[in-house]
C-alpha cells in the first residue's frame, strides 16, 4: 500500500487533481485505490464530492493531519490497510500541511501495516505566485511546503501564458533545487500521465 | 523522529495565522431557478464573502468553496480571491 500525499496551499487545484489523477491511476479498476481528504473546518465539503466519484473515500475534518489530528490520520490508514487494502491511498492534506510533517504521521499508521511512502507532490498556482510567496503573508507557509516536495506541479498552466508558468517554475526552483518540476492542468490533462508515473514507480 | 503532533494543541498553521471556517444555510425562493441564475448567484455570493474578508482585514484568501445541491443537481463554485474572480461547475437537470 504506497501513500502518496497531493499537497499544495489553498485553492492550487489539489481535489480536482486528486479526482482525476485517482481515475488515471486506478486504470479502470486494474488497481485499487483509497482517497484520504483532509479539511480544518467541522464541515466536510470536498469528501461528499469525492464520494459521488465513486472511490474509497475516508473524510478526516476538525484539524489538520500533520499536527492537530495526526493520530486520527495515523488510524485511518491502519483502518484502510487492515479492511480495504488499496495499492495506492492517495492523500489530500489540508492547504496549510507542511508534507513532511504529514510523512511522519503515515508511518505512525503505518508501524502495523505494510506500507510504503510515495512521493510528496506540492501544486503551485501558477496564477498567483507573488501572492503565495509574500514573506509578509503566506510565504513561510509556503516555501515550507516547496522545500517539503519530492516533485514539484506548477499547476492551473492553461490559466496563464508561457512566461508566468516559467516564472513560477523559476520561483520554486529557489526553494527546492532537487524536486522535480512538471506543468500541470487538470482541465486539459496536461502532466496528469507525467505525476501518475511518478507515483507509480517512485520507491522511497 | 520527530513527534509530528504539537504538543500545545496548535496547529501547524496557527503562527501564520490561518484559519478556517464552515456553515450550511438551507436557501429557498418562490420563483423557479434555472441553472445560469443558480451559478452566477452562487459565484457572486463567493465573490461578495472574499471581498468582505478582505474589507474586514484578511490579508489573503486562500480558498472559499461552496456546494448548493437542490433537488435538481449540485453546483459547486469556489474562490480564491475578488481579484481572481470566482468559477463554478456542475449542471441541474431540471429548473429547480
Amino acid at each position: 500500500m504506497k501513500i502518496t500525499q497531493i499537497a499544495g496551499f489553498l485553492g492550487c487545484g489539489k481535489t480536482t487533481l486528486l479526482l482525476k489523477l485517482s481515475r488515471e491511476i486506478a486504470n479502470e479498476g486494474q488497481r485499487k485505490i483509497a482517497l484520504v481528504v483532509n479539511e480544518i473546518g467541522e464541515i466536510p465539503v470536498d469528501g461528499k464530492i469525492m464520494e459521488e466519484s465513486g472511490m474509497q473515500v475516508k473524510d478526516i475534518g476538525g484539524g489538520c493531519i500533520c499536527c492537530e489530528v495526526a493520530a486520527t490520520f495515523a488510524k485511518t490508514i491502519y483502518r484502510l490497510y487492515k479492511d480495504f487494502k488499496p495499492d495506492h491511498v492517495l492523500v489530500e492534506p489540508t492547504g496549510v500541511a507542511v508534507p513532511h510533517q504529514v510523512k511522519l504521521a503515515a508511518r505512525m499508521g503505518g508501524r502495523d501495516a505494510k506500507i510504503s511512502i510515495g512521493p510528496a507532490i506540492v501544486l503551485f498556482d501558477a496564477t498567483r505566485p507573488a501572492e503565495l510567496l509574500d514573506m509578509d503573508m503566506l510565504g513561510q507557509l509556503v516555501t515550507t511546503q516547496i522545500k517539503d516536495a519530492d516533485v514539484i506541479a506548477i499547476s492551473k498552466i492553461d490559466a496563464v501564458d508561457e512566461a508566468a508558468v516559467s516564472e513560477s517554475a523559476e520561483k520554486v526552483r529557489e526553494y527546492n533545487t532537487k524536486a522535480e518540476i512538471c506543468n500541470l492542468s487538470s482541465f486539459s490533462g496536461t502532466g496528469l500521465d507525467q505525476l501518475a508515473d511518478v507515483i507509480l514507480s517512485w520507491e522511497a | 523522529m520527530a513527534d509530528p503532533i504539537a504538543k500545545d494543541g496548535s496547529g501547524c498553521y496557527t503562527e501564520h495565522g490561518v484559519s478556517g471556517y464552515g456553515v450550511a444555510a438551507k436557501l429557498s425562493r418562490k420563483e423557479l431557478m434555472n441553472e445560469d441564475f443558480v451559478k452566477t448567484m452562487a459565484e457572486s455570493m463567493m465573490v461578495a464573502i472574499a471581498q468582505n474578508c478582505m474589507d474586514l482585514g484578511a490579508r489573503c484568501i486562500g480558498h472559499i468553496k461552496s456546494h448548493i445541491r437542490t433537488e435538481a443537481g449540485t453546483i459547486k463554485a469556489d474562490t480564491i480571491g475578488p481579484t481572481h474572480g470566482s468559477y463554478s461547475k456542475g449542471h441541474l437537470t431540471k429548473a429547480g
